[in-house]
């Protein structure tokens, strides 16, 4: 029998509608990482054994992250006839409340209630009009936001294929493969403007080229899901709430690159079970469904993803060291040309992409390149997957389109920091990124202004600190991070790095000297001989806290003798 | 590609490079220094220390010249105000974490090690209590840059210091993670045994696996200590000797690889041996035996004057008065009463000398030498196939087969930097195939492990041989081209059906079957192999042979046929005519052609009849037939599990033995003459791929020792004969150039700018990098019937010999010997596993302990010893016994039983 993809798509429709006006109620508990620490099995177990209790027919089941981490558990139920509704903050007592005051009464707890939503794409089948239930996404945490990568999470089963596919998913994946030609996606890329979401920013169309050019097979595809910044936690949310969009951006990169007949491999720290469980059952699925290995959908096209872990050492996360890792090797970075798209993995031609940026493919692939130019800063296109922690409010992972300024996304999105306190400082861009003032705030978020302000934005991660924050404290933290995270290669960074780590040990202490402040930023610019970014960004955290917060850090010298 | 160099310029110095080189290389070419730390030329690039970083026209930034290639057009400046400020400030840190209290004192070349340091430095912070103190590269580096202030605190590391083994002191306080010894642990051993440990400031190198070196797998090849630009990593051995004050480059002298060693020679003592960068063979690779095992030639029991045996008492004696009795002693006897020992331990010259005294002087061709691994005689068989039983090809370029078959050889243990190319290969995706019975290193990294039982190896290779022809993947071209006979090898295979084979063997006819076809698919292909682990006879050189011309693995790069020789001239003594009926280059006696211009330089007492060989002349002692014996050797270990030497010895009229060490001959001997060993001596070696390479002396003869060439001159004169006037070593091999026409262009000072392969026929010849190219020496290669018969397997356990890598250690940290049986053995001598048993040869007993498992077949033990045990008791013993004899890998038979 011929491949056919309407016929999987409309069946996983179908499926997908039944759920949305099911017979029975329908409950989704969100297990996400957060939904999980914030005790998400039991407050399923609570929802089962409460429907046992009562004899009540109900499904429940698993979502990823709605991104509102602060609220979690979140708890969304579609009953018959009616659009889902979201509460927040269950606990498996409010599991007990949600079944008898709602389930039962039809009476949704007040304080639980988020919010309700009334469209088949964010899992409604009935519309919020006349209802008076207040839209989910009209909440200020939502209102801001352009969920593009994130838009099915928290809504779907991120364990289900057909939810994925209901949702539009590997429909661009057919598009690329009878519709277009591989220059014909890179030219869409290029259009797009997409920039690595892995920090350095490149031009992912430009990578693309390379790699397309490149003699195979084998070509490779790496999908950087290692993540190890503190404070940065998108690319776990990206595989655990909806691995699938991930998987297809790999499948549809390897069509892009001529890497037919080559592989992908996604890579997870090891010890991260959710997103490595979830993308593992994804591959699986996705070659049941013959969107991965042979004859791809049916086509000549032949690929496949492995799932591959990398060792819990931070520098790993660097393109070349992590290629070291595949290989069985200590992950250390190698030297530069030649570069990944020459020699790669096993010295073939491989590409190595972020999560995000895989996973933004199949929506550039599926509405065109212009349309994601569309968004976004005249530089910056598309969204930014802010993690907002520290103090703020309301932490969490906010998808908002480049350009909206930190404060919009602090204040609006977050809450602020709390009540009585003010905001004093940023950390952006992880342990490599730098500090921000409070002054700061009114700067729309981008890849190049942050840079040039001596933070960046880097992975994602936003730690919001009041005014309570120790600077120099917080500097020795990140220093102290980036010293243990050496992968020890490069002199300068071995080294380096402790030096650094040190001589902020002794300002916290108020044992610093002048000298020492100065060598540690003459420390600073040595590190950037450096083979890999960790030695190049490593002074930035005390760079830019030092241009911040200069009085801080003079504060931490030895007192000067008494005469 | 092309070869067209390219031009750039360094610090305004015009320079040629070849393309694809990186700036520090061609910088170290044209004699610009550019500081490194991390960087070593035998090393990949690493790009860790960022201490080489220059400014180079087409790249921006501050460039490492240790991974920036050459191009053209190129300006490079090494050295800049920006340049400096980055090299000193790495420095700086790279100092924060090494002492450097002598260092960066102004005052440093005042000082003694003995003075009191005015400045008060502690003494684990100065530079003239390190090992490295001279020859250090972070000293070279420092004193570069002029670095005389570290700015940042210095810390300590505090780690224990790791000692425990024969050979290497680990002082990780001193290390600067430059990574060299990881990495060469790595890429040119293949061993892994150290590895980085930690992350961040706390990475340090330590055993892969925790805990000793040997544990983690170490083959103390001393390899990292030689790439170790600090004190880190050093020898025991004399470890406090400091810089050396000559380095003499020479040829190792203990397996017939032949790789090129430096001695470094400190008042007139050999105090270290390190590898050589360019040295051809080699390559810089070395192994344990080169790098610990010169220890000896210094050992007090060492033989420094000539003793006479008068009755009973042994006396010292003059040279003039040795020789003198010699030469009236030897007079007395008929040529044919007279057996001369070779030896493949000694140079070209001193055998050709033995050989020419044999039959120029007295008029006898009794001559032979021993190889334990390869006896000559065993590849007659590649002889009568292709002309030569030399090895074909050279043993570098066997990283590039893409299969490698290797048959009774325990490469990485008797010829470790062989196993390394074979290694090498694999690790570039050669299929490997073992053919063995033994549980060897390189089985365990084979494709297919062919463990057969002992002495059927050349059934297993007629059944592969089958498959091949009945499958048809034999090489037809090449065979109708360039072979004959092809019906006489498929004629004797007709027993040798895979399923036949299997019965034989006990190799699975699948097995068999799967390992014809990858050799067959996989071109070129090489095949090793040692013939002296059975008594086959020349029975498996033909068969291997036979095997090569099938797959038309001869006369091809990357291919070719290499018996293991087991001595480091093996080679040399053939080639110097030391068997009963050879002749020097390759003549043989029984060819009247080749006889004739012999005849004409030496005279008419020139037998025109092969002598007699060792097993023969053991036999003839016995019968009373040989009375008179002359021995030369150096340090050289004749097996002797039976006891037939001791017993032929023991017997003779006469025995004359120039040797290193007494040893045991030395108590059958009248005549007991003082060698000089390869470190004072010049001369040549020929290694297994036939390369002449030179022996250089390092250090004066010990004691009144002199080489065997001097001593057998004089004796020669003393008799009468004439043509023995030599006044030194280039003189004999000037006379072997013009007999032998394989040398014919060999010559000193040739041999002075690097080895020669043979045929080197003329001046201007560069020698034979590959034999059988186009055509075998022979003219067609013959195929040989392969001939198998069931040999009769006694009932004496025969014991094989053998080192695995698993516990591959030293009794000293608690390893042991063990000795696996089968089971039906163990019951019938009743013994259980895990028992302590005593291993018994003619040469001694060893304790051991038994394991009694289905690895040994029944009737056969298998003996697993560490290796470094072996190795310290050759170096260090002045006689070498039972443990070094049984380090070869041979069959004897033994005895098992309780202890």
């Amino acid at each position: 029998m011929p491949y056919d993809f309407r016929r999987i798509q409309d069946n996983a429709r179908a499926q997908w509608q039944a759920l949305l006006d099911p017979a029975t109620p329908q409950i989704f508990v969100g297990m996400g990482i957060h939904g999980l620490a914030a005790g998400g099995p039991d407050v399923i177990e609570a929802l089962r054994a409460s429907l046992k209790r009562r004899g009540l027919e109900a499904d429940t089941r698993e979502t990823g992250g709605l991104g509102l981490d602060y609220a979690e558990v979140i708890v969304s139920v579609i009953k018959p006839g009616a659009p889902r509704l979201f509460f927040g903050g269950v606990t498996p007592e409010g599991a007990e409340r949600l079944v008898s005051e709602y389930l039962v009464n039809g009476r949704a707890p007040e304080d639980l209630f988020l919010g309700a939503t009334g469209n088949p794409s964010t899992g409604s089948g009935h519309s919020l009009e006349g209802t008076g239930l207040p839209d989910l996404f009209q909440r200020p945490e939502l209102r801001l936001q352009y969920r593009i990568i994130t838009k099915n999470c928290g809504i779907i089963d991120p364990t289900d294929i057909g939810h994925y596919i209901a949702h539009g998913g590997y429909g661009a994946l057919h598009k690329a493969i009878f519709e277009m030609t591989p220059e014909d996606i890179v030219d869409e890329l290029g259009k797009s403007n997409l920039r690595g979401r892995g920090g350095a920013a490149f031009p992912a169309a430009m990578k693309f080229r390379f790699l397309q050019g490149a003699p195979g097979p084998p070509k490779y595809h790496l999908c950087n899901g290692e993540e190890g910044d503190a404070g940065a936690f998108n690319d776990k949310h990206l595989l655990e709430s909806d691995p699938h969009q991930t998987l297809e951006g790999i499948i549809l990169s390897g069509y892009a690159t001529k890497a037919g007949g080559g592989k992908g491999f996604v890579f997870i720290r090891v010890g991260w079970d959710l997103p490595i469980n979830r993308m593992q059952k994804a591959i699986g699925d996705a070659y049941a469904a013959g969107f991965l290995g042979q004859n791809i959908m049916g086509s000549d096209f032949t690929f496949d993803v492995e799932l591959s872990l990398t060792g819990e050492s931070y520098v790993s996360g660097e393109e070349t060291a992590l290629m070291e890792s595949v290989e069985g090797k200590r992950a250390m970075p190698r030297y530069k040309p030649p570069f990944p798209a020459a020699y790669g993995v096993w010295g073939k031609p491989s590409n190595i992409n972020n999560v995000k940026t895989y996973s933004y493919i199949p929506s550039i692939v599926q509405f065109g390149g212009d349309w994601f130019a569309g968004i976004g800063t005249e530089r910056s296109k598309g969204t930014a997957l802010a993690c907002l922690s520290g103090h703020v409010k309301r932490p969490g992972l906010y998808e908002v389109p480049f350009g909206v300024t930190l404060r919009q996304v602090i204040e609006e999105a977050a809450g602020g920091v709390p009540e009585g306190r003010t905001l004093k400082v940023l950390q952006t861009g992880g342990p490599l990124g730098g500090f921000l003032p409070a002054s700061a705030l009114d700067m729309p978020i981008d890849f190049d202004g942050m840079v040039a302000a001596g933070a960046m934005f880097g992975s994602g991660g936003i730690i919001v600190g009041d005014d309570t924050v120790d600077v120099v404290d917080l500097t020795r933290v990140l220093a102290e991070f980036n010293a243990e995270e050496s992968c020890g290669k490069c002199f300068p960074c071995r080294l380096g790095t402790r030096q650094m780590a040190d001589i902020l040990e002794r300002l916290t202490h108020k044992q610093g000297t002048e000298r020492e402040l100065q060598a540690a930023m003459v420390i600073g610019q040595t590190m950037k001989s450096s083979l890999c970014a960790h030695g190049h960004l490593a002074e930035n955290p005390i760079k830019s806290g030092y241009r911040y917060f200069e009085e801080e850090f003079k504060a931490g010298l030895k007192a000067p003798i008494a005469t | 590609m092309s070869n067209d160099k390219v031009k750039l310029k360094i610090d305004g110095v015009q320079i040629e490079a070849s393309p694809g080189q990186t700036i520090i290389e061609a910088a170290r070419d044209a004699g610009i220094y550019i500081p490194y730390l991390c960087w070593h030329p035998i090393l990949k690039p690493y790009g860790a220390c960022r201490m080489c970083v220059v400014q180079a026209s087409n790249v921006p930034g501050l460039p490492a010249s240790c991974h920036t290639a050459v191009a053209d057009g190129q300006e490079v400046i090494t050295s800049s105000p920006a340049i400096e400020e980055v090299r000193r400030d790495i420095l700086a840190l790279t100092l924060s974490e090494h002492p450097h209290g002598c260092l960066t004192c102004w005052r440093v070349e005042h000082c003694g090690p003995t003075d009191v340091c005015l400045r008060n430095v502690t003494v684990t912070d100065r530079c003239v209590v390190c090992p490295q103190n001279e020859r250090c590269e972070l000293q070279d580096v420092t004193y570069y840059i002029k670095l005389n202030e570290v700015p940042l605190p210095y810390k300590y590391r505090g780690l224990p210091l790791e000692t425990r083994n024969p050979f290497i002191d680990h002082d990780m306080n001193l290390c600067i993670v430059c990574g060299k010894c990881v990495r060469a642990c790595d890429e040119l051993e293949g061993a892994s045994a150290i590895a980085f440990e930690h992350r961040g400031e706390r990475t340090i190198v330590a055993s892969s696996l925790g805990g000793t070196l040997a544990e983690s797998g170490c083959t103390f090849c001393g390899l990292c200590v030689d790439v170790c630009p600090v004190g880190a990593i050093v020898e025991k051995d004399n470890k406090w000797a400091g810089g050396a004050d000559s380095m003499v480059t020479t040829t190792c002298s203990h397996c017939s690889i032949g790789c090129t060693l430096n001695l470094n020679v400190k008042k007139g003592k050999v105090v270290r041996s390190t590898f050589d960068v360019d040295g051809v063979t080699s390559h810089g690779q070395e192994c344990a035996r080169g790098k610990f095992g010169y220890k000896w030639i210094h050992s007090k029991d060492r033989l420094t004057t000539p003793w006479l045996k008068e009755g009973d008492q042994w006396r010292e004696s003059s040279w003039e008065e040795a020789t003198d009795a010699v030469a009236r002693k030897l007079a007395g006897y008929r040529p044919e009463e007279i057996f001369l020992l070779a030896s493949p331990k000694n140079t070209n010259e001193d055998n050709y000398v033995l050989q020419k005294l044999g039959r120029a002087a007295l008029g006898t061709s009794n001559i032979d030498y021993v190889d334990r691994s390869c006896p000559p005689e065993a590849l007659e068989g590649l002889e009568q196939a292709f002309g030569s039983s030399a090895a074909t090809n050279r043993i570098w370029d066997v990283r590039d087969s893409r299969a490698v078959l290797v048959i009774d050889s325990d490469l990485t243990f008797e010829h470790p930097v062989g196993g390394l190319q074979v290694k090498e290969a694999v690790r570039r995706g050669a299929q490997l195939i073992v053919l063995d019975p033994r549980d060897t290193e390189l089985g365990l990294q084979a494709s297919e492990r062919l463990v057969c039982k002992p002495g059927t190896e050349v059934a297993v290779l007629g059944g592969m041989m089958r498959v091949i022809l009945d499958e048809g993947l034999h090489d037809q071209e090449f065979i109708r081209q360039r072979c004959e006979l092809l019906e006489e090898l498929e004629s004797s295979l007709g027993q040798l059906s895979p399923q036949a084979v299997e019965g034989i063997s006990g190799v699975s006819a699948a097995q068999i079957t799967q390992a014809a076809r990858l050799l067959a698919a996989h071109g070129p292909a090489s095949i090793l192999f040692g013939a002296g682990l059975h008594s086959q006879g020349s029975d498996l050189s033909a068969a291997v042979a036979d095997l090569a011309m099938l797959t038309g693995n001869v006369g091809r790069p990357g291919a070719g046929v290499f018996p293991m020789r087991g001595e480091n001239n093996s080679q040399g003594a053939t080639d110097m005519g030391c068997t009963p009926g050879g002749l020097p280059g390759g003549a043989t006696i029984t060819s009247a052609g080749s006889w004739l211009p012999f005849r004409q330089a030496w005279g008419d007492k020139l037998p025109s009849q092969p002598g007699i060989g060792y097993r023969d002349m053991l036999l003839g002692v016995k019968e009373g037939r040989i009375k008179a014996m002359v021995l030369i050797g150096e340090n050289q270990v004749l097996p002797d599990p039976q006891g037939e030497l001791a017993e032929a010895l023991s017997r003779l009229d006469y025995l004359v033995v120039h040797e290193t060490f007494s040893g045991t001959l030395g108590d059958h001997a009248d005549v007991l003459l003082p060698a000089t060993s390869f470190a004072e001596r010049e001369g040549s070696y020929t290694n297994l791929e036939r390369r002449v390479q030179m022996v250089r002396p390092a250090i004066g003869p010990q004691g009144e020792s002199r080489p065997a060439w001097q001593f057998l001159s004089e004796v020669a004169r003393k008799m009468g004969a004439s043509g023995f006037d030599y006044t030194a070593p280039s003189e004999i091999m000037d006379e072997i150039a013009r007999l032998a026409p394989s040398y014919a262009g060999i010559s000193y000072t040739r041999l002075e700018m690097g080895g020669i392969q043979w045929p080197c026929t003329g001046d201007d010849h560069a020698g034979s990098a590959m034999l059988h190219d186009p055509q075998f020496l022979r003219g067609r290669g013959r195929f040989l019937p392969v001939s198998w018969s069931p040999s009769e397997v006694g009932q004496d356990l025969m014991a094989l010999a053998n080192v695995s890598r698993e516990i591959k250690g030293v009794l000293e940290l608690g390893f042991e010997n063990r000795v696996e049986i089968s089971s039906a053995d163990a019951q019938r001598i009743g013994i259980a596993d895990g028992d302590k048993v005593s291993l018994t040869t003619a040469m001694g007993s060893i304790p051991a302990t038994a394991r009694v498992n289905g690895r040994a077949s029944e009737g056969t033990v298998l003996v697993a010893m560490p290796q470094s045990v072996m190795i310290t008791g050759m170096f260090q013993g002045s006689s070498p016994g039972v443990l070094a004899a049984l380090a070869q890998a041979r069959s004897y038979p033994v005895r098992i039983e309780k202890a």
